[in-house]
């Protein structure tokens, strides 16, 4: 009774159509589901065709609160300065002092143009004290907003968390041998790309927490040439000794 | 009171002696030039070794000369300073000042002694120098200090 429990369960999921349970449908297909006045399918994550997941029973309707759109905006800002100074060596190591003041971090460095990061709530101060570096050739300032993007990609973390529990309960009902090796290869697979979106989520909070400040330093004047060493000395007697008059005279 | 100005020309015939005389060149060095408290001598492996001492009217003191000398070696003309060591000279406070440097396409290491002797109108300036390439510097070091000896 058990084996033909699961064997159906798992013939209902092969009858369910693939672009009604991708995990990409996410946001925009339960907003649409909602307006639409029915209860969307309760996305389970990238479920192979062969394994779909999706209890027999009515799935309950998505919840309305992570649709919900946030207080506050999810930005990530990147700034970029070319500045003229008189010394490209101070400049950097002026504008490298203001950032870990700040508690930021050098990302790169290449000759005189430096990348850093910086906690996106030192952004505009920091932002502020460059024009004290030189003078300002040129600015842009790009700020993208990932709002969706981080809240898109919590739902289907949420989601792929729901499926693989309902995988590891599915596995615990399964007596069938082959069942089971098809649900656990479900489950490593879903598992991995589990890590991959907190991964993606994590680097877009680290986006979010840091804005990068990227100055390139140009010099305002020709480098310094080579100091001429001076061989004659003020000293008659010294300017008679050393190893290029022994190697002449002998 | 005699005896102190007795004392004092021995020391100054002791001096003007020394400075008269011809140094002593290391063992294995030969004597190419000499006299009046200079010698020039060459090794058979091309070391060479120069004594010389030079009139001082400005009467400069041991410790300004020992400053101007190592400066004029490594801040004007760019040696590299290895060792340097207080020497006694002939009785006279003197230092030992050992450089590399790069010379006539080879890597050769330079070793000059100087010491300031007081005297009434000038001060005598003595000065020592040895040069050898690199790897055979070491081969006549301790001869030409003997020779000095410092």
């Amino acid at each position: 009774m058990r084996q033909r429990h699961t064997l159906a369960t798992l013939a209902l999921l092969c009858l369910v159509p693939a672009p009604a349970l991708g995990c990409r449908a996410g946001m925009a297909d339960r907003v649409a589901a909602a307006e639409a006045g029915f209860a969307a399918p309760d996305v389970t994550g990238n479920l192979s065709p062969s394994l779909r997941l999706i209890e027999p029973q009515a799935a309950p309707a998505p919840s309305p609160e992570p649709l919900a759109a946030p207080a506050e905006r999810l930005m990530i800002y990147s700034a970029r300065y070319e500045v003229l100074v008189a010394n490209v060596t101070d400049g950097v190591r002026r504008f490298l002092e203001w950032v870990r003041e700040d508690g930021g971090y050098l990302e790169s460095r290449n000759d005189g143009e430096v990348t850093c990061r910086v906690p996106a709530e030192r952004f505009d101060a920091l932002l502020g004290r460059i024009p004290d570096l030189g003078t300002v050739l040129s600015e842009s300032l790009e700020a993208q907003d990932v709002t969706r993007q981080s809240l898109d990609l919590t739902i289907r973390i949420e989601n792929a968390e729901r499926a693989r529990q309902r995988l590891l309960d599915l596995l615990a009902r399964a007596d069938d041998i082959e069942a089971t090796l098809k649900i656990e290869q479900e489950l490593r697979r879903l598992t991995e790309e589990l890590e991959r979106m907190k991964a993606e989520l994590k680097l877009l909070q680290s986006r979010i927490a840091f804005s990068t400040v990227t100055v390139a330093f140009r010099a305002n004047a020709p480098a310094a040439a080579p100091v001429r060493r001076r061989t004659a000395s003020r000293f008659p007697w010294l300017r008679e000794v050393g190893i290029e008059r022994v190697l002449d005279e002998f | 009171m005699m005896r102190f100005l007795q004392a004092l020309l021995l020391l100054a015939l002791a001096g003007a002696a020394a400075a008269c005389t011809t140094p002593p060149a290391p063992a294995d060095f030969l004597v190419v030039d000499g006299g009046r408290g200079e010698v020039k001598a060459i090794a058979p492996d091309d070391s060479l070794f120069w004594v010389r001492q030079f009139r001082d009217g400005m009467r400069g003191d041991f410790a300004f000369w020992a400053e101007a000398l190592e400066k004029e070696f490594v801040e004007s003309r760019g040696y590299t300073l290895l060792e340097k060591r207080q020497v006694k000279w002939n009785g006279a406070p003197g230092v030992e000042l050992l450089f590399e440097v790069s010379a006539a396409g080879k890597a050769r290491r330079y070793l000059a002694t100087m010491a300031v002797a007081p005297g009434s109108f000038a001060h005598t300036i003595r000065m020592a120098e040895y040069v050898a390439d690199k790897e055979r510097f070491d081969q006549h070091l301790a001869a030409v200090r003997a020779a000095l000896g410092t």
